[in-house]
Parts: C-alpha cells; structure tokens; sequence
C-alpha cells in the first residue's frame, strides 16, 4: 500500500503528486468500523434512566 | 437563541441552518467531483470542482463574519464543563451540557480544520487553472511545494471521506433526532433541551430584545 502518488517532470526527475488515492477504502473502512463499533456498543449498552 | 413558544427553543436560525446545508452540499459535490474521476468515474469535472470549492470558501467568510459580529464564537470554544463532560462519559453517566455538547464541538472544529484545510489549499491549486478572472501560472511555486499541497489537499478530502459518514451516521441516530429536526427547523422541543441541556450553560430564555447567545 503506497501513501503517496509520485510521476516525472518534463526534466525526467520523480516528483510528488499528492496522497495515494487508494487510501480512500482504509478511510472509508475506518468510518464504517467506528460506525459498526458504536451501534454494537448502543446495542449492548444498558438502557439509561 | 430565544424562546421560539412555550414548548419550542430555537436553537438554529435560518442564516445559521442555510450556511449549514450550503456547506454540505458544496462538500458533497467537492467530494465526489474530486474522489469519484480518482475511483475510475470519469466525467468533465474540473469546473463543476472549483466552482463548488468557491461556494465552499464564500461560505466559510460568511460564516466567520456572522459568527465575529454576533459574538457566538464563544459557544464552541472549549470549557470546564466539556472536561467535566468528558469526565462523566468515562464513568457512563450523561451530564447536561451546554448549547453543543463535547462531540458536537469535536465534530465541528474537525470538520472546520479539514474545510480550512482543503479551502486554503485548493485556492492556491486554482492559480494553475485557467478561469474567467485569470490565466494559469503553473510556475507560481517550486515542484516541491506543489506537492506538499496536493498532499494536504488529498489528505483532507480522505479524512473528510471519514467525517462525512460520521457525523451522517450519528445525525441520524435516535437519540440524537432532535437535532437534525433542529438542523433543519430551528428549532427543539423545551422536553428534550431540558433533558440534555443545563440552562445555566445555554440560557433558553433571555430579557425582550436580548439575545442571550450574543455578546451584552
């Protein structure tokens, strides 16, 4: 998995290009386990007075 | 805030909730018109981008003035009863808060960084950009530096990715109705204020002519 997004200039030289956009399904998934993660825990949660 | 009618507190006014709807939509649009070309979807997208990104940023100034001149910045700063919040959610009980609970405030000021964030960055990655105002300049700034601005740029659409599904997902969850309902009316029944919030905190009441979350 690469963080990052490098290409060439016109000079042959790498230079960066920004994140790596495949980083999109871990932020994504760390959304939706939080999410799942919270409805789980409202689940169990005992019901408040 | 005022007393809307004996049951009702107005908790957001209609400048407040048609900056809030703005902003999600321009985000809605920033995200999808900046993420989904990078997923594989592919449609002319650059100026529906930065056109959406100048809504975005209009939006961010004018809110930023109304929040200066009303004096209602103090409502989302961080204070001893957000600790004591804190403090309380540990121990599993609920405590009456102020106008915007801890996460509300959590949730605010991640989302303003990420806005201000991608709004600053995204302004600079326009002088590139050929528009009606000006002709591009790709020599503005080292190689280097652009890279660093992409960087933030992507990175901010990433978390805001995450932030968008988050705050969605506790809008929308039962106990917390009452203020999406108050996102999009104004207002909140005085039933469920008094239950999850203190009035010493967020007075709903005020003398005539006083608006008790601007300064005196």
């Amino acid at each position: 998995m690469e963080l990052l997004r490098y290409g060439r200039n016109a000079w042959g030289q790498e230079v960066l290009e920004g994140v790596s956009f495949g980083l999109f399904w871990w932020f994504a998934g760390a959304a939706l386990a939080l999410i799942v993660a919270h409805l789980v825990y409202s689940w169990r949660r005992p019901p408040q007075a | 805030m005022s007393p809307m009618s004996d049951d009702r507190v107005i908790r957001h006014r209609g400048p407040d909730r048609l900056f809030h709807w703005i902003t999600a939509a321009s985000v809605i649009v920033l995200l999808a018109t900046g993420l989904l070309p990078q997923l594989g979807v592919r449609f002319d997208w650059v100026t529906l981008h930065w056109s959406a990104g100048l809504v975005l940023v209009a939006a961010i100034l004018y809110h930023l003035v109304r929040v200066i001149v009303r004096g209602s910045l103090a409502t989302m700063r961080p204070t001893q009863a957000d600790a004591a919040q804190l403090r309380a959610l540990l121990g599993g009980r609920p405590l009456r808060t102020g106008k915007y609970t801890l996460a509300q405030k959590a949730m605010h000021h991640g989302i303003a960084l990420l806005c201000l964030a991608a709004a600053a960055t995204g302004l600079a990655m326009m002088v590139k950009l050929d528009t009606p105002l000006w002709t591009r300049n790709p020599y503005w700034l080292e190689a280097d530096t652009w890279g660093g601005i992409y960087v933030v740029h992507g990175l901010a659409a990433l978390c805001m990715v995450a932030a968008v599904m988050l705050h969605g997902y506790f809008a929308l969850r039962p106990e917390k109705r009452c203020y999406l309902r108050a996102m999009l009316s104004g207002w909140m029944s005085r039933s469920d204020c008094a239950a999850r919030h203190d009035p010493a905190l967020w007075p709903t009441t005020a003398p005539p002519g006083r608006d008790p979350e601007t300064r005196p």
